[in-house]
């Protein structure tokens, strides 16, 4: 079955990209396709994935069908822990941004040059200043809260939201970093400090996995406007499964099954792959596009979160009364080492639950209760988020042996490291020892690497590069060797940087859309 | 030749790790439980499974419940107990067989039995090595030793978490508002409650 309609966007993927995409083109009387594998969630089922969480620990949301998604990783045999993707991503419209933490921030200049500056990584096409604007203005779309610092890179355009102070909490680390010679800044969310695009400013319902109130941005707020222009067909529960393309290199349609079974073929003038750096490498391995250089689906990276933490016996804090922390470092990202390992991040928190302690000390009952009472708010940590080198090793490929649903073959997830990620985690490790002796905690404990020690970050599977055997993309985004075919989002990453990477997303997102429907 | 000399090494291998397992499983047998279906009325039993997992979380982080916090507990458990089934069966092995142990120690069950006893029931449960050889070859060998350790490493984990992110064990620290009550984000800028 072919839609009559055609479009001036094809969209596949309704997550930040795609929200962000659809309602800049609807905003300039452009039509758009938007494909979303998942469903629309009514913004009432919220309160239900909060009850899930805290009854199960984890969002319901990635698992609503279980047979569509069926992946299989061989982290354990490279990494050595387990990688689960769908505890790391979420299908459906809004994507990653319904269960992600909102925590944001702009890439360093450095990290668009590492191989010229440092010898490490891949130089972006594009640089700092390029991207500049359009970070101003992904800021001012997502409702970013933040407050400038001396540490961030120059910016032109302030935050739309004033920042969220520091806690209490969070100004213990103040002097010790001063001591360090570093300094701490209040994060940067994408969370309202004040009512801001439609939403309320945070109510500290202390639940962001999920955020019943809407305070915090969810891509779906812009797939809901693009919708309300009239210009925007939103098909949910349609998996795009296949690109056609012409004999002149240009595509022809998307063809996509939805999830009853029925058929469609989409068509447009322009093609945006933005379904996730998983999804979008499968689609163009499935559909043979983009592969000359063997590129699609390598190069995967992720940020390895490296904690620590020990308890203060004699400093009380008091932690989980707003939901979220909000201190971090960006000393250590740079420095006269940068050479040998990869940029990192400091995050600061005081959350660690004494009650977590049970299996580990093996202690429970009156016992339990008395290691509460006299840890509880004693708890100082910090976490780093690692920068992941660009590895070809690092992959997604299609699994010869499980498939989806629809007898398409299911992605395989390889990780990999190099030694410069491992003396990157490595330095990480002696940081937090520093700071955590520093603050006077006898006993440090370091957690080793764990299903739980990733980010959630997927980057990298078609990168961007202006030679075409080095990449999948170029500069602006498009598919080399394709006329009309565009992949957005984490995948075009050339390198991954150690902070979040949502913002860069959608500055990414903003500018090809300038790109696009100029 | 190696061959050969493969072959009987994997010979006394098999003959060796038949007699082990023959061994564990006999051990096993003897301290397996063997859960009691329950053939009353469904709501009743799943009333009955409640209250005995609530005095078990009570238990298990050495606390005496508000009725308030059995409020909340009881709500949450309910909702565990519908939603996943395999989960809620380790949950319902695990409130027989503690019901099981509660008889053991002279009483009808376990939120019945006096506080000392159910503090010996935990230890108990909590003991469990589920990591240990014999429980590895067990677990493989039959499905109610397999229901056994999978009522300790699956259903009391997960009461654990239900518990750690329920008011109960907030009310208990002092806090007046926890994850899901709305509050102003500016409390975190002083001080809190001290812990009781």
């Amino acid at each position: 079955m072919s839609t009559t309609r055609r479009y001036d966007l094809v969209i596949v993927g309704a997550g930040l990209v795609g929200g962000l995409l659809a309602a800049a083109a609807t905003r300039r009387g452009r039509t758009v396709a938007l494909v979303e594998a998942g469903q629309k969630f009514q913004f009432e089922n919220r309160a239900r994935q909060l009850k899930h969480f805290q009854v199960f620990g984890g969002a319901l949301w990635p698992y609503e069908n279980k047979e569509r998604d069926r992946y299989t990783d061989s982290s354990v045999n490279s990494i050595g822990v387990p990688y689960t993707l769908e505890t790391h991503r979420m299908k459906g419209v809004g994507g990653s941004t319904l269960h992600w933490g909102g925590r944001i921030n702009r890439l360093m200049p450095a990290d668009f040059s590492s191989a010229s500056l440092y010898g490490t990584g891949m130089n972006w096409p594009i640089s700092y200043a390029d991207l500049e604007p359009y970070y101003g203005n992904a800021e001012w779309e997502l409702g970013v809260s933040g407050t400038p610092h001396p540490s961030h890179p120059a910016r032109s355009r302030d935050f739309p939201n004033p920042g969220f102070p520091m806690s209490i909490d969070d100004t213990f680390w103040v002097p010790i970093a001063e001591r360090l010679g570093a300094t701490v800044y209040s994060t940067s969310w994408a969370i309202n400090s004040r009512p801001y695009g439609g939403r309320s400013e945070c109510v500290a319902l202390g639940a962001c996995k999920v955020c019943p109130s809407g305070a915090r941005y969810s891509a779906d707020t812009h797939v809901a406007e693009a919708e309300r222009s009239g210009n925007c067909d939103l098909f949910t529960n349609t998996v795009a499964r296949r690109i056609e393309l012409n004999g002149d290199r240009s595509v022809k349609s998307i063809q996509v099954t939805s999830l009853q079974g029925e058929d469609r073929e989409i068509k447009g003038t322009h093609y945006v792959i933005a379904a996730h750096a998983v999804e979008s490498a499968r689609l163009l391995l499935l559909s043979n596009c983009g592969n000359e250089s063997d590129q699609v689906g390598r190069n995967l990276m992720e940020h390895v979160y490296v904690d620590a933490g020990g308890y203060l016996p004699n400093k009380r804090f008091y932690p989980r009364r707003g939901g979220f922390e909000g201190l971090e470092s960006l000393s250590y990202y740079d420095g006269n080492d940068r050479r040998e390992r990869g940029g990192i991040k400091l995050e600061f928190t005081f959350e660690r639950d004494p009650l977590e302690d049970m299996e580990g000390r093996r202690i429970w009952g009156k016992a339990m209760a008395e290691h509460d009472r006299e840890n509880f708010g004693h708890w100082v940590g910090l976490g780093s988020e690692t920068e992941h080198q660009p590895n070809p090793d690092s992959r997604v490929s299609l699994n010869p042996e499980e498939r989806d649903l629809f007898g398409d073959p299911v992605p395989h997830i390889h990780l990999a490291f190099n030694d410069v990620d491992r003396r990157t985690q490595r330095r990480a490790r002696e940081v937090m020892h520093e700071f955590l002796s520093a603050a006077g905690v006898k006993s440090v404990s370091q957690d080793p690497l764990s299903p739980h020690s990733f980010a959630s970050h997927h980057m990298g599977t078609c990168r961007m590069a202006d030679d075409p055997d080095q990449g999948v993309v170029d500069r602006n985004c498009r598919v080399h060797g394709i006329s009309n075919l565009y992949v957005a989002g984490g995948s075009v990453f050339p390198t991954a940087g150690a902070v979040q990477p949502s913002l860069t997303i959608a500055a990414l997102a903003l500018r090809l859309a300038d790109h696009l429907l100029a | 030749m190696n061959d050969e000399r493969s072959r009987g090494w994997s010979r006394r291998h098999i003959i060796g790790f038949a007699s082990l397992a023959a061994a564990l499983a006999a051990v096993g047998l003897q301290s397996r439980p063997s859960p009691v279906r329950g053939a009353g009325n469904p709501e009743s039993d799943a009333a009955t499974v409640r209250s005995t997992l609530l005095a078990f979380i009570g238990a298990l982080f050495g606390r005496v419940l508000s009725p308030l916090d059995a409020a909340d507990l009881s709500e949450r458990l309910v909702y565990l107990l519908d939603f996943n089934g395999p989960l809620a069966g380790d949950c319902r092995a695990l409130a027989q067989y503690l019901d099981q142990l509660a008889a053991e120690h002279g009483s009808p069950s376990f939120n019945q039995c006096e506080t000392a006893s159910q503090a010996l029931i935990v230890d108990q449960i909590m003991r469990i090595d589920v990591h240990s050889i014999a429980a590895r070859l067990l677990t493989r060998l039959s499905a109610s030793h397999r229901a056994y350790y999978r009522m300790r490493w699956s259903a009391v984990p997960q009461l654990a978490w239900l518990y750690r992110h329920s008011p109960a064990a907030w009310r208990a620290r002092g806090y007046t508002r926890w994850a899901g009550v709305a509050g102003d984000w500016r409390e975190m800028l002083h001080p809190g409650a001290s812990y009781p």
